[in-house]
């Protein structure tokens, strides 16, 4: 478990760095059928003190609801990278404009009101969602996937602010972006990110 | 020059990518041409801070046969067509920063407004096509783009640079990413008529679009 805390306190760090994080984000990793890490607040500042270990089967949070739903993530994180809000606070979804979005992240990020039930709705069929007037909450199957997402999110939405300037973006065609988002699951497989997930369970 | 030394050009240049923002984790790669017929590129996966002289694949730019222990990046295509069409090209350098990106987005060409573009990229900065990731279609393209310029980019991906050697190839991702990003400010002041240029002022003309 020590293992697991280093590692969630070490993302938290890459979160900052990247400047992904606002005043008030979390981390929630799930350990085994039943138990989960979760930690919250300013990620400059956090230590493995905080790391709390819950029972997200029974636990009544957004994070453990989406965990529960989503039987092939193993972390949710709720972020708030600046250029995202952005994009939130207009309340635009964030399409696949490139080609690593549409790898990682897929055809879209749809922006979605804070409300529970309209938020699980949209993860059964993403792995990142914007929340209107707020930040993002990706998922993955290693801390480093979820991670990945908030970087592809937070330059995409640079990228779309940015355009608008300049003139209309275009959008990565449909069939494409899908079968870029397929090529990328299956060279990034279910056996890799095994591989990745127990690294960040055994080093740290 | 050994493939030593030119694999220790291919690290530094690597870090220097990374230490500018010019390009994340694994992304992106570069290249230095051999000789006529063989290149040295960056393999596929690697951390940067991580890469030794000796990671990178000898690439036949002809055959496309690699030599090496790990294999080389899989837009090697992009490299071995522009140094088989440009003989003056020593170095390649394929990355996908942010303001760059802008304009491989709205598919527009950067006009060069300053003397240091021009003698830097050639002329205009284009987009070539938009092909996916590894094809044959976007090595054709992109070969297509740059030709008689140093830079072209990518539409929905990236850019791709070329120097006579690494330091001009790394000058001009350098000096287009700037170029990019001040474009992109000169447009914002253009479009809301305001004197002095802030992100704020870039993200409410957005949020009000």
């Amino acid at each position: 478990m020590e293992k697991i805390i280093n590692a969630i306190i070490d993302y938290s760090k890459k979160l900052y760095q990247a400047k992904l994080t606002g005043e008030k984000d979390y981390i929630l990793y799930r350990v085994d059928n039943n138990k989960a890490c979760y930690v919250e607040g300013d990620f400059s500042v956090l230590t493995a003190e905080q790391v709390k270990v819950i029972d997200y089967i029974e636990d009544n949070s957004l994070a453990a609801k989406i965990l529960r739903a989503k039987k092939d993530i193993n972390v949710v994180m709720s972020v708030a990278p600046s250029k995202v809000m952005v994009v939130a606070k207009a309340r635009k979804d964030i399409p696949a404009v490139l080609d690593d979005m549409a790898q990682i992240v897929g055809v879209k990020a749809k922006v979605v009101s804070y409300d529970e039930n309209k938020i699980l709705k949209e993860f059964k069929k993403a792995n990142s969602i914007l929340i209107a007037d707020g930040g993002a909450i990706t998922t993955g199957r290693t801390l480093n996937e979820a991670l990945t997402c908030a970087m592809v999110l937070e330059k995409s939405a640079t990228v779309i602010i940015g355009a608008s300037v300049v003139g209309k973006y275009k959008k990565i065609n449909f069939i494409e972006a899908k079968l870029m988002r397929l090529v990328y699951k299956m060279k990034y497989s279910k056996k890799n990110q095994e591989n990745l997930l127990s690294e960040e369970k055994t080093n740290g | 020059m050994d493939n030593i030394t030119l694999g220790k050009i291919l690290v530094d240049s690597g870090i220097k990518l990374l230490e500018n923002n010019l390009v994340q984790g694994t992304w992106g790669n570069s290249s230095v041409r051999i000789d006529e017929n063989t290149m040295l590129v960056t393999p596929s996966g690697l951390d940067y801070l991580s890469l030794k002289e000796d990671d990178m694949a000898i690439v036949d730019i002809n055959t496309m046969e690699w030599k090496g222990k790990h294999k080389p990046t899989s837009e090697r295509g992009i490299h071995a067509a522009i140094y088989r069409e440009r003989k003056e090209i020593n170095a390649v350098i394929h990355t996908h920063p942010v303001y760059c990106s802008i304009m491989s987005v709205v598919r527009q060409s950067l006009p060069c407004f300053n003397e240091k573009m021009t003698k830097l990229f050639l002329g205009d900065v284009r987009v070539a096509d938009y092909g996916l990731p590894g094809t044959n279609k976007l090595t054709k393209a992109t070969v297509k783009g740059i030709e008689g310029r140093n830079a072209c980019f990518m539409a929905n991906h990236g850019v791709a640079c070329a120097g006579k050697d690494m330091d001009e190839a790394f000058q001009i991702i350098k000096y287009l990413e700037e170029s990019c990003k001040k474009y992109i400010e000169m447009k914002t002041l253009e479009i809301t008529k305001e004197q002095v240029f802030t992100e704020e002022l870039l993200d409410n003309y957005f949020i009000k679009l």
